[in-house]
């Protein structure tokens, strides 16, 4: 019986999003069957624009339809088989094409805010305000946000996850509003969901792209009172009259469990400055030197139990 | 007898030298001793500071050259219309004002790595220390509007700290700090004396406005999202906005949140920021070509009206109807960029934007003004003053300007 109802829900998963006017037979349309209202979306999103476009090989004078949008005729669209109209709230709307004073076609569209959002599970320091980028290996938690115009609680809808093609879970599951999937080698990863209730089918389907990024490592200046400074070493250091100065190495977009059990290497002028530090201490104190007048200061931060989970960088020291 | 008259003549010149020196002695001595330093360049020709208060401290006026481009206005007692108030970095600050078009205002501020808050008189230039409570990892402060609370943030590893004052008490009374967790941010100040800001729990974010009055946390709104930016209404009544945070390739829908219930708004963009006065948005992102675009938008109305220069809604603030005030350089930034640090041009100019007019006109060169890198960020103020903090060293600067029309 489960079975017979996981058919059923995936079965209603496959309705078209084209759907077909529906037609009464005691209308009196000559031949109804021939006359096809196509809608690009019938789940919009408000905002967006919906194309309605009526072929019939049946109907003599196409200047005599006239189309109504929830009961109101529109009088710019007399006349017309295709016609645009925009979404602008979650309110259904109720399309009605008539022709000669029969009605002829009818669609309902509900529109739909469905979003995909992206949480990367990647590293970025609390003090940036931005949302850290997924790399390859690291993991991305994907959260479902349905809003219908009627509000219903998101463990009632079935969800359907695809990454790169590959369906999650097997299948539609209900209340799957979240999932957090691997990051493959790549340079975009495809996601796809669809979320559908039971009895009505597929309400709405998103799709989006993340973007992966190699991880970074930016330097900064430890100042003893102030904590790390907000601008970056970026051109590299320069010793003035301070002889000696602490730097904070920050791994950006690197799997956060990655960075929770890392080895951390220094080293100047290819000298490691430390024992590799399983601690991952990431800031270093640097002398100035006297006998050299430039070196690069380079950090590598390595996953202990996943060496191709990596962060490097370096930085010109001037003495 | 020629020998005789040679003596007589010598000591009649000494004589006459003598009567010269004593004549420059008493009669030659300059009328003010300023005139004595001068020729070294010890004073200036502005007269010297009143005397201070025990508490107060005068070596906060680290005066500009005049601007001489767009509105700026010579504050009372001919202080700089751009000028920096402070030598070391600020963690928070506030411009206190009776209204949006009075001059007679003063900046409170905490001071980053001590938490010690001061009181700047924006009139006087005369700086007097409220609280000089020692809050180490002093990272963050707010102050309400009218001047009364304060919050000073501290804490890096395990736990934020929050150290609450009541200003108009003697000295700042200063309570236990209230904790808070780590990951908590979106802090945010309301005119009804709360305290805004978000914890991550359980996989979901939860909103809270901690009430100075009455020492409590009020829940506003939460979501099952972790990765939030929140632009907080006016008070906590009112209508706030979430959004994923900005990311590059990554789009940011808007949620809209009002007396706990949550709808989604019609703005979805990369790189979003975004920020609001209550009755209006104003906001930023990036195009997949990777043009920066900005609008404002009246929450009572749909139309989209676009900023004729490109700015990080980060750094820009309404400052009546239809105009804003943003500080914004000539160089492109990316967003993910400006948040690291690793590309901060330093070279920002005031702009005076009129959505409604799709106009905009440059008010300062802060740079140029100054001889500075200046790189402005958490800009804030009303229709006479501006408030900003300098990206580069974190000293607290202000603008004197006039956009009252």
């Amino acid at each position: 019986m489960h079975k017979i109802g996981l058919l059923l829900v995936f079965t209603l998963l496959l309705v078209p999003l084209v759907t077909t006017a529906q037609l009464f037979g005691g209308i009196g349309v000559a031949n109804p069957s021939s006359v096809t209202l196509e809608v690009s979306n019938v789940a919009p999103r408000p905002g967006e624009v919906v194309t309605l476009s009526l072929t019939s090989s049946q109907l003599a004078n196409p200047s005599s339809l006239v189309w109504s949008v929830n009961g109101q005729v529109q009088n710019t669209w007399s006349g017309r088989s295709t016609v645009q109209l925009p979404v602008e709230s979650l309110d259904r709307i109720l399309v009605e094409v008539n022709h000669s004073g029969t009605l002829v076609a009818r669609t309902i569209i509900n529109p739909i805010h469905l979003d995909i959002i992206v949480e990367p599970q990647t590293y970025v320091p609390p003090t940036y305000r931005g949302r850290g980028l997924a790399s390859a290996g690291s993991q991305v938690r994907l959260v479902a946000i349905v809003e219908e115009r009627m509000r219903r609680n998101p463990d009632s809808y079935f969800y359907r996850w695809q990454v790169n093609g590959q369906v999650i879970g097997g299948g539609p599951q209900q209340g799957l509003s979240e999932i957090i999937t691997s990051m493959p080698n790549g340079r975009l990863v495809d996601v796809r969901l669809e979320v559908s209730r039971p009895g009505i089918g597929v309400i709405g389907s998103e799709t989006v792209q993340i973007p992966l990024v190699s991880p970074q490592v930016h330097f900064y200046p430890i100042h003893p009172l102030y904590g790390f400074q907000k601008r970056s070493l970026r051109g590299g250091y320069t010793f003035g009259i301070n002889s000696d100065i602490n730097i904070l190495a920050v791994p950006y977009y690197l799997a956060i469990t990655s960075v929770g059990r890392a080895e951390v290497d220094w080293s100047l002028a290819g000298q490691r400055l430390t024992e590799i530090n399983e601690t991952g201490s990431l800031s270093i104190n640097l002398r100035r030197q006297t006998d050299v007048e430039q070196s690069f200061l380079q950090f590598r931060l390595t996953d202990r139990f996943n060496i191709t989970q990596q962060a490097r960088g370096e930085l010109l020291i001037t003495h | 007898m020629n020998k005789k008259i040679l003596i007589a003549g010598g000591l009649v010149l000494i004589l006459a030298l003598l009567g010269v020196w004593g004549y420059i002695l008493i009669y030659g001595t300059p009328e003010r001793v300023e005139e004595v330093f001068s020729n070294f360049n010890f004073s200036s020709e502005q007269p010297a500071p009143a005397p201070q208060p025990s508490t107060t401290e005068n070596d906060a006026d680290f005066t500009t050259e005049p601007p001489g481009v767009g509105t700026a206005v010579t504050p009372p007692g001919d202080l700089p219309a751009l000028r920096q108030l402070t030598t070391e970095p600020v963690a928070g600050f506030q411009l206190v004002a009776e209204n949006a078009t009075n001059t007679a205002a003063y900046a409170l501020y905490a001071k980053a790595g001590t938490g010690h808050i001061y009181r700047h008189d924006l009139t006087s230039n005369q700086r007097e220390r409220l609280s000089n409570f020692t809050i180490p990892q002093a990272h963050d402060a707010y102050f309400t509007r009218d001047g009364q609370y304060g919050v000073v943030i501290s804490g890096f590893t395990t736990e934020q700290r929050l150290h609450i004052f009541d200003l108009e008490q003697a000295n700042g009374t200063n309570t236990d700090p209230k904790i808070i967790p780590i990951d908590a941010r979106n802090f945010g100040i309301g005119e009804d004396n709360t305290l805004f800001y978000t914890v991550v729990e359980n996989n979901q974010t939860r909103a809270f406005a901690y009430d100075f009055t009455t020492n409590t946390d009020r829940e506003l709104f939460r979501t099952p999202l972790t990765q939030i930016t929140v632009a907080w209404g006016p008070s906590a009544d009112n209508t706030h906005y979430f959004y994923p945070r900005a990311a590059t390739g990554l789009e940011s829908p808007v949620f809209i949140a009002q007396q706990g219930t949550i709808r989604r708004g019609t703005i979805n963009v990369s790189e979003l920021s975004l920020f609001t006065d209550g009755t209006r948005i104003g906001y930023s992102f990036a195009t997949a070509a990777n043009e920066r675009l900005s609008f404002a938008h009246h929450t009572n109305a749909s139309e989209l009206l676009p900023f004729s220069t490109p700015v990080l809604a980060d750094k820009c603030y309404f400052v009546r109807e239809n105009s804003l005030l943003c500080a914004a350089s000539f160089e492109a930034i990316s967003m993910s960029d400006w948040y690291k640090g690793s590309n901060i041009s330093g070279d920002d100019l005031f702009w005076n934007i009129n959505y409604q007019r799709g106009t905009s006109r440059s008010l300062a060169n802060l740079s140029g003004n100054t001889g500075r890198d200046i790189a402005v960020e958490r800009l804030l103020g009303n229709q006479v003053t501006a408030l900003f903090r300098n990206r580069l060293d974190g000293n607290l600067w202000v603008y004197a300007h006039n956009l009252i029309e």
